[in-house]
C-alpha cells in the first residue's frame, strides 16, 4: 500500500514539474512587459540570401570576374534565372557582389554616384586602388547595419597589372591574386589554392605560368564543379575580362539549370 | 559550436580501376586547441576493406569496436571475407540501432569486393547511406573537398593517378580547413597491395 502511495505521489510530482515547466516556457516567450508589437519587431529580420557565388581572378596583365545568374529564395526557390551580379564601374573597374541581393542593388548604386562625383570634380576616370580603399570605407560607415554581402572589386590598376580586392560585409579589404565569394566560395577557394597559389606543390618544382587562357578555363572549371554541388549556383556564368590596353569584354557562357 | 566539428577531422574517398583510395588528416583537437598530431581517421577492417570515422572521436572510438565486433562475429559465422556493401549495411545498421541517442561519428566505407570492383560509401550519424560511383568526404572539410574532388575525379582512373587526385584533393582542403591538418595519410587499395602514403602537409 505504501508503496502504491509512492507512485501515486511521485506522479503527482512529475505533473507538477510539467505544468510549471509550461508555465516557465510561456512567460519567457512572451513575457507581461512585451507587447505584440515588441514581440513582432524582435521576429523581424532585415536580411535574406538570394545564394550565386562569385569569383575573380588577376594576373600580370588581365583580371578576369566570374559570377553565376541564378537567384534563389531560401537557398531551394529560384527567382530567376537571369540576375547579374557583375557590374563594370569604368573602364578599369569591375564589382562583383553576392549575398543579400537588396544590398548587392544599393552598393553597387552607391559606388555608382560616387564615382560619377568623382569624375565631375576630377575629370577623370577613378583608378581601381582609390576605388577598393572608397568601397572599403563605404562599407565601413554602415558598422552596426551592415550591408550583407560579400564584394569583390577587380581591375586594372596604373600600372596596368590585374588587381583583385576581397572584402567582408563590414569593409576588411585584402589584395589578393583570386578570391570567391557566396554560397561556393568554400569549394572554388581551394581549387584555385592548388592550381593557381600552387600551395600542394613542394619547392623546386616548375610552376604553370597564369595566362589569360589558362584563368579563364580555371574560372570554368571552378564554376561547373560548384554548379555540381551547390543548389543556389547554376544557370549561367557571368564572365568579364579586362585586359590592360583593351576594352572590357562581357560573355554568357552555360551552365547547368537543375 | 557543434559537436561533430568539436574535434575536427576530414576523409575523403576516391573510386577508380579496380582500385580505392582512401585517405585522412591526423589532427584531433578540443574546438581551437590541437590535442593530438598523429591520429588516422582511417582504420583497417579487412585486407581490401577500410573505414573512415570523421565527427566526435570518442563516439569514433566506440564505434569502431562495435564494428569491429560485429566484423569479426560475421567473419566467424559465415567463415569468409566481409565485402564491403556488406559492412556498409551492418554500420548503417548499427548507427540506426542509436536513432534516438546517435553515435556524433560518419562514417565513411571504402574497399573492393571480391571482384575487385571498388565500392566507397558514406552515410549520415543515423545510417543513412550514400554510394556514389566518383567520391565521398566527411567531416568538418567536407565542403572544401567536395569542391576540388568535383574537379580531380575521371573516370576509371588507375592507382597512381587515382592516389595524386586523392591526394592534392585533401591538400587542397587542408589548406583551408583549420579544424583539421597537421599531415594526411593516404591508403591506396588496389587487388594485390595496399599502398600506405603519409604526406606532409602545412603544420599549423
Amino acid at each position: 500500500m505504501a508503496c502504491f502511495n509512492g507512485i501515486t505521489a511521485s506522479a503527482d510530482a512529475t505533473n507538477q514539474m510539467h505544468s510549471f515547466k509550461q508555465a516557465m516556457r510561456e512567460v519567457s516567450a512572451k513575457p507581461d512587459w512585451l507587447s505584440a508589437r515588441h514581440i513582432e519587431r524582435q521576429r523581424w529580420n532585415p536580411y535574406s540570401m538570394e545564394g550565386g557565388s562569385t569569383c575573380a581572378i588577376s594576373g600580370d596583365n588581365f583580371a578576369i570576374v566570374a559570377s553565376d545568374t541564378r537567384m534563389t529564395a531560401n537557398d531551394i526557390n529560384i527567382l530567376t534565372r537571369d540576375a547579374e551580379k557583375i557590374q563594370v564601374l569604368n573602364d578599369s573597374i569591375i564589382l562583383t557582389t553576392s549575398g543579400f541581393y537588396g544590398d548587392v542593388l544599393q552598393l553597387t548604386k552607391v559606388l555608382q554616384s560616387r564615382l560619377h562625383k568623382y569624375r565631375f570634380d576630377y575629370r577623370a576616370d577613378m583608378s581601381v586602388d582609390l576605388c577598393a580603399e572608397l568601397l572599403s570605407r563605404n562599407l565601413y560607415y554602415r558598422r552596426f547595419f551592415p550591408y550583407y554581402t560579400g564584394a569583390i572589386l577587380a581591375g586594372i590598376d596604373e600600372h596596368g597589372k590585374g588587381a583583385v580586392f576581397s572584402y567582408d560585409p563590414i569593409g576588411c579589404i585584402e589584395r589578393l591574386g583570386y578570391s570567391a565569394s557566396g554560397a561556393a566560395e568554400p569549394m572554388i577557394i581551394p581549387f584555385l589554392d592548388c592550381q593557381i597559389g600552387h600551395v600542394t606543390l613542394d619547392e623546386g618544382y616548375e610552376k604553370p605560368a597564369l595566362t589569360m587562357e589558362r584563368a579563364i578555363s580555371l574560372m570554368k572549371d571552378s564554376f561547373r564543379g560548384a554548379a555540381e554541388r551547390e543548389i543556389s549556383t547554376g544557370d549561367k556564368i557571368h564572365l568579364v575580362i579586362a585586359e590592360a590596353g583593351k576594352p572590357i569584354v562581357q560573355k554568357f557562357l552555360p551552365l547547368r539549370e537543375d | 559550436m557543434s559537436i561533430m566539428s568539436y574535434t575536427g577531422g576530414t576523409v575523403v574517398a576516391m573510386a577508380g580501376d579496380e582500385c580505392v583510395c582512401i585517405a585522412s588528416d591526423l589532427r584531433i583537437g578540443e574546438q581551437m586547441t590541437t590535442v593530438a598530431t598523429d591520429q588516422k581517421k582511417v582504420h583497417k577492417v579487412s585486407d581490401k576493406v577500410y573505414v573512415g570515422l570523421a565527427g566526435f572521436q570518442s563516439d569514433a572510438r566506440t564505434v569502431l569496436e562495435k564494428i569491429m565486433f560485429r566484423k569479426n562475429l560475421y567473419e566467424l559465422r559465415e567463415n569468409r571475407r566481409i565485402k564491403p556493401q556488406v559492412l556498409s549495411e551492418m554500420i548503417s545498421n548499427l548507427a540506426y540501432q542509436h536513432r534516438f541517442g546517435s553515435y556524433f561519428t560518419e562514417p565513411l566505407v571504402a574497399g573492393l569486393d571480391d571482384t575487385n570492383k571498388p565500392y566507397i560509401c558514406c552515410m549520415d550519424t543515423i545510417g543513412c547511406v550514400s554510394s556514389p560511383r566518383d567520391f565521398v568526404a566527411i567531416g568538418t572539410g567536407q565542403h572544401y573537398l567536395l569542391g576540388v574532388c568535383e574537379n580531380y575525379w575521371r573516370e576509371n582512373m588507375k592507382p597512381d593517378e587515382l592516389f595524386e587526385a586523392t591526394a592534392q584533393s585533401i591538400l587542397s582542403c587542408l589548406e583551408r580547413d583549420a579544424a583539421s591538418g597537421w599531415g594526411a595519410v593516404v591508403y591506396t587499395i588496389t587487388k594485390d597491395k595496399v599502398n600506405v602514403a603519409t604526406i606532409k602537409t602545412r603544420m599549423d
